[in-house]
Formats: structure tokens, sequence, C-alpha cells
């Protein structure tokens, strides 16, 4: 009997263990993932139509002295016990990291399709790879923000992080924003891209590769801090702008 | 549990309304209680019945008429303003160039009343109508996605959509400004800053310049209605001006170019 | 934005941004309007007539309370006050509540069976359960609608529900 006991306890706790490490969640109705962090988050495409949170725990959990206790500046519980909560608002999922800033990262595995918004507080620096829906960013503090491989539109505000963006293709329906109030802004679009740019830095330095044409002629207004101007004869608006950090608008 | 109680939270029941102790308990005495289960089914299929229940649409005459209505309105409170900065000879020249456009976007804030004048001449008031048509749709959607979407960067679309129209009337200008004022997103507020900022001669767009600034967190939005304030009036910018000026919250670069434009400021 | 952030804008002038509560509401105050009397034209005056009564008390409008329930308030006195009107032909919603209120309410082949047994039911049940089913409002908004209290809304509902249940079988 004894034994019957312990080895129920044991499987108990091995599911309980495993359910740990990681959190599904259905996604079917979805259309907006919203995500808030104070610690690193890496979001990623994959296939499935689900998505899975993968906290990656740099120190064991046994050292956690924050174990078992709830954040006591929110009202958010931790309904997946990873540490996260999450829960629907019409077709957004809110996915909320309730681990305060450093130590630890996260991936999140989405639907490529979906569009993604990441709100980040503090520290926490945002990654997105592969992603071919709408992405926002905004990065409250010193966060820093690197989209990689995206076909936009991208909105994307940091205070003094910087943004490192690569696309894949511009989406030509709907404008990409970036602006930065002290960080450097680096975009990266294909060489044969269409789009309508307009950069300015207050006290930053603009460089790009891209030939800027100028079709209203209007090079007078055109200053170091200011250029507006098409790429391979104009398309979506593109518009970087930062006040003190540089810029980049580089071919792929 | 008294039956009648049970009774009376079935509807909840279904409604997933109870908390969980009170839905355990029902479901204990549906278990136990063949009429209960029996009333149970009853009212799913009554309730289903609702659900299933084909939406009816409403007329298309609704929104028509609430929108002329909502225009004889808007009459009452404000003026068309132009883009022109200037009300004397160079506005002559912009009036032939877009009679048309402007003609629209009066008979759009004056209704019917307009086109009732205008039906002397047949085919203008024709074209005017279709003009208005469009020019409306145009509005209601930029107003509408301006505010309703979840999207920024559908936002920051319906901005520059705005951009690209010569003159705005009065409450595509309040829909701007509330977006300075209100949008959470930090490059709609930008983006908004910087399509209003050539109608600065406007009271409503220097009203809300103002108040942003003294609400505004973003430097880089403080500094682009900084920018815009720049040409106005020192004694009527110099009071926002000094309170950033002295707020301990406010970045360096900030505090330079504010005095930088108003170099009298203390 | 919340209805109530925007309907203090419209009262504090910015008559312009009432475009967005009319998107939010006009087809929901309508269907209420035209389950509840059975009559589009007339359905279609009302919601209109709601509408410039936003426009007309926007001063009046109590911040504290939820707009949802001031504007479904304004829809019922405007269509209470039509019945006052046509007092002759129809009867008054409140106060004779025993009557069938609309001879277009008696069985109509256009309708779904749900349709014709809800109309031959007292107006004030039928109007609760308009508001509750269809119309999706919460309880304590109904109360507030309502002139009531959230539990006897509650249980109003429910007892509503329980007759429509009957009837509704009776004849499937």
């Amino acid at each position: 009997m004894k034994f019957i006991v312990t080895f129920i306890i044991l499987i108990g706790t091995s599911f309980s263990l495993q359910a740990q490490t990681s959190h599904t969640e259905p996604v079917n109705g979805i259309q907006w993932i919203r995500i808030t962090s104070e610690a690193d988050v890496v979001i990623k495409a994959h296939d499935k139509n689900e998505i899975q949170i993968v906290p990656e725990r740099f120190r064991p959990v046994s050292e956690d002295k924050t174990k078992g206790l709830k954040r006591a500046d929110t009202n958010d519980t931790d309904n997946t016990g990873i540490d996260f909560n999450v829960s629907r608002d019409g077709s957004n999922l809110l996915i909320k990291n309730l681990r305060a800033s450093g130590g630890e990262k996260t991936t999140i595995y989405v639907p490529a399709s979906l569009n993604i918004a990441v709100h980040s507080e503090n520290l926490c620096n945002t990654e997105i790879e592969n992603m071919e829906g709408e992405i926002e960013v905004d990065s409250e503090v010193s966060g820093n923000v690197t989209i990689t491989d995206v076909l936009g539109p991208v909105t994307i505000s940091t205070n003094a992080g910087n943004v490192v963006a690569t696309f894949k293709k511009i989406n030509q329906k709907i404008p990409t924003t970036i602006s930065t109030t002290t960080g450097e802004i680096e975009v990266r679009l294909p060489n044969n891209a269409s789009a309508s740019i307009f950069m300015a830095s207050m006290m930053g330095k603009i460089h790009s590769d891209f030939r800027i044409d100028d079709p209203k002629n209007e090079k007078k207004k055109i200053t170091d801090q200011k250029i507006k101007g098409v790429i391979n004869n104009g398309g979506v608006s593109v518009r970087l702008s930062s006040a003190t950090g540089n810029i980049q608008l580089k071919t792929n | 549990m008294e039956k009648e109680h049970i009774k009376d939270l079935l509807v909840e029941y279904l409604d997933g309304l109870l908390d969980t102790l009170q839905k355990d308990q029902v479901e204990q005495h549906l278990s136990e209680c063949a009429i209960c289960a029996k009333e149970l089914e009853g009212l799913k299929e009554v309730m289903n019945a609702f659900k299933e229940q084909s939406p009816e649409m409403s007329p298309e005459s609704l929104r028509e008429n609430f929108h002329k209505r909502l225009d004889e309105e808007l009459q009452k409170y404000h003026k068309v303003v132009y883009i022109s900065e200037d009300k004397k000879p160079k506005k002559r020249t912009v009036w032939k160039q877009n009679i048309m456009r402007i003609a629209a976007s009066i008979v759009l804030l004056v209704g019917g009343f307009v086109i009732g004048k205008y039906q002397q001449t047949d085919t203008t008031s024709n074209e005017i109508a279709v003009l208005t048509k469009e020019t409306k749709s145009v509005k209601q959607k930029m107003a509408i996605s301006l505010i309703e979407s979840t999207s920024a960067g559908k936002r920051i679309q319906a901005v520059n959509s705005i951009n690209q129209l010569e003159e705005l009337d009065p409450d595509m200008l309040q829909t701007l400004a509330n977006s300075v004022l209100y949008d959470n997103n930090v490059n709609v507020r930008l983006t908004a800053v910087e399509t209003l900022q050539k109608f600065i001669k406007n009271q409503l767009v220097q009203k809300s310049f103002i108040n942003a600034l003294q609400t505004e967190k973003n430097a880089g939005v403080q500094i682009a209605i900084i920018q815009a304030l720049a040409n106005l009036n020192e004694e009527d910018i110099i009071s926002p001006m000094r309170q950033l000026l002295n707020d301990s919250e406010t970045e360096g670069f900030v505090k330079d170019q504010i005095k930088k434009i108003v170099p009298n400021i203390t | 934005m919340t209805d109530e952030h925007i309907m203090q804008k419209v009262a504090e002038g910015n008559v312009a941004m009432l475009q967005i509560l009319f998107e939010r509401y006009h087809k929901q105050i309508y269907i209420f309007l035209y389950k509840m009397s059975g009559d589009k034209m007339l359905s279609e005056d009302l919601t209109q007539e709601v509408f410039y009564r936003l426009i007309k008390y926007k001063s009046s409008y109590n911040f504290d309370k939820k707009f949802v329930t001031w504007i479904y308030t304004i829809a019922r006195n405007n269509l209470n006050t039509h019945y006052q009107r046509q007092k002759e032909n129809h009867l008054a919603l409140e106060g004779f509540e025993h009557k069938l209120v609309e001879p277009q309410a008696s069985k109509n082949e256009e309708y779904s069976h749900l349709m014709n047994v809800l109309n031959r039911m007292e107006a004030s049940d039928r109007e609760l359960l308009i508001l509750n089913r269809f119309q999706e409002i919460k309880y304590a908004e109904m109360a507030e609608i309502l002139g009531s209290t959230t539990g006897a809304v509650k249980t109003k509902v429910c007892r509503a529900l329980k007759k429509l249940k009957t009837l509704y079988l009776q004849k499937v």
C-alpha cells in the first residue's frame, strides 16, 4: 500500500514538474498576441496552431526565493505554472510575464501569421524572428529591440533601447514607423524594396547605402538631420526617427 | 440546497455566471434530481433558440440621416479650416483650383441645405453630391480607424491618409488632436503631431499642442511639439515651456531645445 | 477608448466623436426597438431620435453612469412616449402589462417560432428577455435601465425565461 501511494505521488510530481517547463495555449479565433514583460522575450514562428511559452531558467528552481509567492504589485495570478498569466480578450491573447526583470529569458513560439504586440518594461530585450503579421513593440525604458526576417508592417518605439530590424520584404499596405529617444536605429531592407522614406534625427547622424531619390525636388529642405525621398520609385511610408541617436538604412 | 433555489440558479448556471462553489452545488443537485435536469434541458433549448435567431439588418438610411444631422450640429461649432495660413488673396487661387473639393467640404458640413441651393444647376449639384459622398466615407473611415483600430500601424496609416488632404475640416482636426493627446502609441502621437503642425495657426491645434505638452512624457514627442510651437508668440507658449523646463523628469536635450526656441526663458 | 470616455468628450463639445458611439450602438438599438415594436419604420425613426437626443442632451450625461444604460434608457423612453401618444390605438408599455402589445405581435408566418412566442408574452417580460438574451446586457446594467435592483432583475429574467420555455415547448 505504502509503495503504491509513493508511486502515485511520484507520478503526480513528475507530471507537475513537466507541466512547469512550458505552457501551450490554443489560438483559435486569435488575431493579436499581446505580451507584457520585464524580462527578455524571444518570439519565434512555428508551424503549429497554438502558442508555446518556454522559459529558460538560469538559476535552479530550488534557489528561487520567490517560489510560491505572488507578485505584490500586480493582480495577475500565475495561471500557467511558469510565472505567466495568459488570458483572452476578444480576438486578443494577453500574455503577461510575471517575472521581475533580469535573470531569465523566455521563448514564445507563435504561428507566423499572427500579429504581435510587445510592451517591454525595465530592461527587457525583445527579439522577434520570421513573423509574417503586424509587429508592434513599445520598449519603455532601455530594452533593445531586434526584429529579424519579417515582412512588416512594424511599429516600434523605444526610449534608450537600440533597434535593429531586418525585413525579408516590406508590406506595402500599412506604414512602418520606428522611433527612439536616445537609441540607435538600424534598418535593413531588400535591395529592390520600394518605399517612401522619411528619416530624422535631431542630434544623430543619418547614413544609407540606398539611392534615395527626391521626386519633388525638395533638396533644399533636406539637411543632415532630415531626409525625405523615395527608394525604388517609392511605395509604403517608412519613417525612422530619433532625438539623439544615429540612424542607418541599409540594403540587405 | 433547496429545490427552488436551484431552479433560480439554472439560468445563471447555463450562462456560466456562477462561482465554482455554486456551480458544484448545482451540478451535484442535477445529478440527483430528474425534475431539475429536465428543467435544465428545456431552458437550454429555449436559450439556444435565442442564439440561433438570425440577426436583423439595420437600414442604411439610418447612418445617412445621422451624419446629416451630425454635420448640421458641427456647423454650429466650427467653420471650415483651410490649409493656407493667410486668408487673403492667396486663398482665391486655392479656391479656383480646388473649387470642387472645397464645395464638397462645405456641403459636407451644411448637409442638405447647400445642396438645395445648388439645385438650379443640375450637373454641378450631382457632382457635388458624389464628391460629398466620397469625401465623407474617407473621412468616416479615417475617423473610425483612427480611434477604433487596435493596430498602431493602421492608425498611422489613417493619419498619413489625412496628411494627403489639402484642407481639413474641424472634426478631422479634432480627431487628430485627440490622437496627439490620447493615443497610447508613441509613433501614432508623433505622426499626428507632424501632420497637425502645418495647421498650427488654428486655435484648436494650438490648444491641444499646449495641453499635450503638459501631459506628454515621451521626449521624442515633446521635441516634435516644441518645434511645432516654435513660431508662435512667445507669450502663448512660455508658460507650458517653463513648466517642462523646471520639471526634474525632463530630459536634458529637451531642455536645451526649449532654451533654443525661447532664449529668454528662465 | 471606453464609451464613457467618448461621451465625456462629446459632452465637452467634441460632437464629431459621436460617430464612434453611433457605429457601436445604432444596430443594437434599432434591433431592440424592432423586436419590441415589430415595426421597421417606427424603429428606424425612433433610433434616429435616440441619437438626436444624445446630441441635444449631451451635457446632461452623468459620467458616473455607464453609457450603455443611458442610451437604453433614452431608447425605452422614446418608445414609451410613442405609445403614450398613440394610446387610442396602442397600449402604453408601462402599466398595461397584461395585454398583447402590438397588432403585428399576433402570429406571423415570417417570424420564427421563438419570436411568435415572445410576441405573445407580456411586454415587460418580453423586454426583459430581449435585453438580456438578444442584447446581452448585464444584470447590473439592466437594473439601472429598468430602475430596479440587480437581484430583482435576475429573478424576473429567470421567471420570464421559464414562462417562455413553457410556451415555447408547448407548440414544438
